[in-house]
């Protein structure tokens, strides 16, 4: 169980701060309560096509009406399934707007209050989810198959087969 | 006469000449620049760290900093560590975002001290070697030599001499700036940043200099399109030879091998062959040499084995270079007092007494500080020991590649340690059933770092492995390079001059940085060839431009046979080592000063404002490593330049990311009018991070666009925006609106189509600058502008 919560990365520590590893049910009940919760996907989606990710964000997006950000080349493969996200946007651009209080998000509504990410490549996301940390007002869940330490909230290091489980489980969870 | 004067220069003074000699001592002050008539010296010659804060401060409100630090903690004193997350300070009363501009002013000066400590070292031996009064001749076709030391210290060098006063200039500006990251110093993260950019402007000096003193003495090509096409790759090398390999990127210790060989007639019994920009060099002195490959081969270059000797001058040498050139019983010159390696000092030693030593086994390496003797001693070493080391100029054999994956525990530390998280553990898996093609692509995708090796339990030797099951890549590179060619032609300048600032010429897109991408090097070709298909002009430099000559097309052809080497639209420029980094931004400096007859000397707002608003250029950093790279890439940032990053980017803490959304960022001025109005968004970042070369293209058409554009220049950068979004992002661009002044600028073949976008999003005309500028017009002085 130790190495299920220690960065996956080798050298990737040395915070004070790291992310809590929650179960997919208690993950649910994050987003459940969140207001304004915004998803950001990356590349990991297009390098991993036979896990059927983009069904999953579909699948996701759709329980709770959730916007959905295509970084990195994701945005073709969500057109391709009739799905459109709300903005094609590189993480860190996305980052530098949730860090300010005064944007009013991408439907001029107001900030958003919970962001979960899938599929950024790692060392980005790590990068991302550190200035979100330090900079930004909102929580972070990474759903990715690593632990992720700068997240407010992570899965823990799993297999494949274990993480989609975990994928599943938080779907299921959330509310229709 | 001469040299024995200047063996007697005294380092330790500045600006003044010390000449000693028998019972004499006469120093010469500072000669003044008489020569320079014709254009009046400008508001800045030789700025101190504050003379252009006003200017970065500009460039920092339109683009503010953006951080994502590595760590929550500061660790640079006693007092702490201290814990800076959510809004502590440290003991010293430091917080997070101003500890994050402070690394960012270390690491541009960790950058930029390399480079001009290469400088000082080439310079003051070239000196020696040739002489002070050595003519800066950088051929016909070039009048403006130095462009970034005639912009920023007011003078135009004439002998090599000359170039002393711009290191000396670097050299004390480096203190002051250092002297502000020591705690209890500088305390507003934008003054830290302003320092910063002060920084990576004396970096491209520093280059500057260093690349005219080799070019104009080293007989290296002089602005040439058609600098010789050279053998490049790993397979490229003889191996049935005695081999001598340079690594690093001060040229002067492989130079020196060139030159026994020529002086000994042992050419052609020798391979000289080299990783990273010492090998770019030595290929534009002496073309038979062999350019092995980027930082990212130097690892698998060295565990080859093919290497007798190994040469090590300075900057990214691996520190492990010692103890695997013990293990393949190679011996190792170091040459340079940056990199002493704790090897037993034999510059003054007979040479033949530290060959016999180096053979012998007596010694496993020797410092040599005398570039002169080094190639003396690594030819003769290297013929003296090849056919005893033939033993360890082989790859390992398949049957024992399996073997050895037969050990691996498949504890996946390999990946956890791989930066790029590629599979190593799946590819030792697959290997157990003698399978290798996984490990194979493994080899295609590798950045040589050689981290799996370190974490692996059973320390097997997984880059040996990866060698041998991508043994058909190994031996198959083979590539053709053209060899760094330097500065671009004053009379290429004139052609392209108005085309670029118009906008007809679409944009100018320069490769540089390390090689650590997130994916292969061949991403880089991908993007390299989609803008010259579209005529854009491509630029490359250091491991950027090796990278680039890594793939071969359908007819066995790279990118380098493919397309002209010629400053013009559809063309690709190998400037050189990353030293000549400096002539991609001097291209830019004299496109405002002789294209657009901006006075140059000493005028630094001017023109770096005339490169912001007017020059399409951006950079492509797809990989970076190197503090060097942050000092470069902040460098052109501080011209009005920006640059893209790779994933790799994120990890040097910083970036400038414009907002869109917020209109009131993008005022600017007209200065023909000097009415202030709301501009747009061009160039939208200074510099920024995407994930995916998708990205990369699309974001480097966008910045491309510049306030200047005629609307037929116009059209043209919004049709490739608007072609290459759709086709590698899946749709029109939704800020296009922001970049459609009016009617008149929309791309005539999809003029439908747009016009719907913009009714859609509620578009309207809005007044176009004529002279646009940052710089408020009540305190420019017209002859800023135009020569008196």
């Amino acid at each position: 169980m130790e190495d299920r919560v220690v960065p996956w990365q080798i050298g990737n520590i040395a915070y004070s701060t790291h992310a809590k590893v929650l179960y997919p049910p208690e993950m649910a009940r994050v987003i459940n309560r969140a207001k304004r919760p915004l998803i950001v996907v990356g590349s990991g989606l297009t390098e991993k096509l036979e896990l059927n990710l983009f069904d999953y964000v579909i699948e996701l997006s759709k329980t709770r009406n959730l916007p959905v950000v295509a970084s990195g080349n994701t945005y073709k493969e969500f057109i391709a399934r009739n799905f459109k996200p709300v903005a094609i946007l590189g993480i860190l651009e996305l980052i530098n707007l949730i860090k300010d209080q005064n944007w009013r998000g991408f439907d001029g509504k107001g900030q958003y209050d919970v962001l979960i990410l899938l599929g950024i490549f790692p060392l980005l996301a790590n990068q991302a989810l550190f200035a979100a940390k330090h900079f930004a007002s909102i929580i972070t869940i990474s759903i990715d198959q690593h632990y992720e330490p700068n997240a407010t909230f992570s899965f823990s290091n799993s297999t494949v087969e274990e993480w989609k489980e975990n994928l599943n489980e938080l779907c299921a969870n959330l509310k229709k | 006469m001469k040299n024995s004067i200047m063996k007697n220069y005294d380092k330790s003074t500045t600006s003044d000449l010390l000449i000693k000699g028998e019972g004499l001592e006469v120093y010469i002050g500072e000669i003044a620049e008489e020569t320079w008539k014709e254009e009046k010296i400008g508001p800045t010659p030789e700025p101190n760290v504050t003379a252009l804060r006003e200017w970065d401060f500009k460039l920092l409100k339109r683009y503010p900093p953006f951080y994502s630090p590595v760590c929550d903690l500061c660790c640079l004193c006693t007092t702490g560590k201290c814990d800076l997350s959510k809004g502590r300070k440290g003991a010293c009363g430091i917080d997070i975002k101003t500890q994050q501009a402070r690394v960012s002013l270390l690491t541009s000066c960790m950058g930029t001290s390399a480079h001009a400590g290469h400088a000082r070292h080439l310079l003051e031996h070239l000196i020696e070697k040739y002489g002070p009064t050595h003519p800066i001749d950088l051929g016909l076709n070039i009048e403006v030599e130095a462009p970034l030391i005639r912009l920023v210290l007011g003078i135009r060098p004439k002998k090599l001499i000359d170039l002393r006063k711009p290191v000396d200039y670097v050299e004390k500006q480096l203190i002051h700036l250092m002297s502000a990251t020591n705690i209890g110093q500088e305390k507003s993260h934008l003054d830290f940043e302003s320092k910063a950019l002060h920084a990576g402007m004396l970096d491209l000096i520093a280059l500057e200099v260093a690349d005219i003193a080799q070019i104009v003495s080293l007989k290296m090509p002089k602005a040439d399109p058609e600098a010789p096409l050279v053998d490049f790759g790993l397979g490229t090398v003889d191996t049935s030879k005695p081999v001598v390999l340079c690594i690093g990127h001060n040229v002067l210790p492989a130079a020196s091998v060139a030159e026994y060989l020529e002086k000994t007639g042992l050419n052609d019994r020798v391979e000289i062959c080299g990783v990273c920009c010492t090998a770019q060099d030595i290929a534009r002195i002496n073309p038979k040499a062999k350019v092995i490959g980027s930082l990212a081969r130097q690892l698998y270059a060295v565990k080859s084995g093919i290497a007798d000797v190994i040469i090590v001058d300075e900057q990214c040498v691996r520190t492990d270079t010692m103890e695997e050139a013990q293990k393949i019983k190679s011996v190792v010159i170091a040459t340079n007092d940056k990199i002493c390696m704790g090897l037993p000092n034999r510059t003054d030693d007979d040479p033949d007494k530290t060959v016999e030593e180096l053979v012998n086994g007596v010694i496993p390496g020797a410092l040599i500080l005398d570039p002169e003797v080094v190639g003396e001693v690594a030819v003769k070493a290297a013929l003296r020991l090849s056919d005893q080391r033939a033993q360890f100029k082989k790859l390992i054999k398949k049957e024992e590649l399996i073997e050895l994956a037969k050990k691996c525990t498949e504890c996946q530390m390999c990946n956890r340690a791989c930066p790029n998280n590629l599979p190593v553990y799946e590819g030792m898996r697959l290997a157990k059933e003698g399978y290798l093609e996984k490990l194979a692509e493994i080899y295609e995708l590798c950045i040589g770092c050689g981290r799996c090796e370190v974490e692996c339990k059973t320390k097997l030797p997984i880059i040996s492995m990866l060698s041998k099951a991508g043994e058909k890549s190994f031996k198959d590179e083979k590539y053709k390079l053209r060899c760094g060619r330097g500065p671009i032609q004053d009379v290429e300048i004139r052609n392209v001059g108005r085309p670029i600032v118009f906008g007809e010429i679409p944009g100018v897109i320069a490769f540089a940085g390390c090689p650590n991408y997130p994916k292969s090097g061949k991403e880089l070709v991908e993007i390299a060839e989609e803008f010259l298909k579209r005529r854009y002009i491509i630029v490359a430099t250091g491991c950027s431009a090796m990278s680039l000559a890594m793939h071969k097309d359908e007819e066995g052809k790279t990118i380098y046979e493919k397309y002209p080497g010629n400053f013009d639209a559809g063309g690709i420029v190998n400037l050189g080592s990353c030293v000549t980094n400096s002539h991609a931004a001097g291209a830019a400096v004299k496109i405002a000063s002789i294209f657009a007859r901006r006075p140059l000397r000493a005028n630094y707002e001017v023109i770096s404002d005339y490169i912001l608003n007017r020059i399409g250029a951006v950079g492509i950093v797809w990989g970076i490593m190197a503090q060097k790279a942050f000092a470069i890439t902040t460098g052109l940032n501080r011209l009005g330049i920006p640059i893209i990053f790779g994933p790799y980017g994120s990890r040097f803490r910083r970036l400038f990311l414009g907002r869109k959304d917020l209109p009131e960022n993008w005022e600017i001025y007209d200065y023909r009018t000097k009415e202030k109005m709301l501009g747009e968004p061009a160039p939208e970042h200074l510099s920024c991070v995407v994930e995916t070369k998708e990205e990369a293209i699309v974001m480097a058409a966008r910045l491309c666009i510049r306030p200047n554009d005629t609307a037929i220049g116009r059209k043209i950068k919004l049709s490739h925006y608007i072609d290459l979004s759709k086709k590698y992002l899946g749709e029109t661009p939704s800020d296009l609106d922001l970049y459609v002044r009016s009617e008149n600028d929309i791309p005539i073949t999809i003029k439908e189509e747009v016009l719907q976008f913009l009714s859609a999003k509620g578009w309207k005309p809005r007044k176009i600058p004529l002279d646009p500028t940052i710089l408020d017009p009540a305190k420019l002085h017209p002859s800023l502008l135009r020569p008196e």
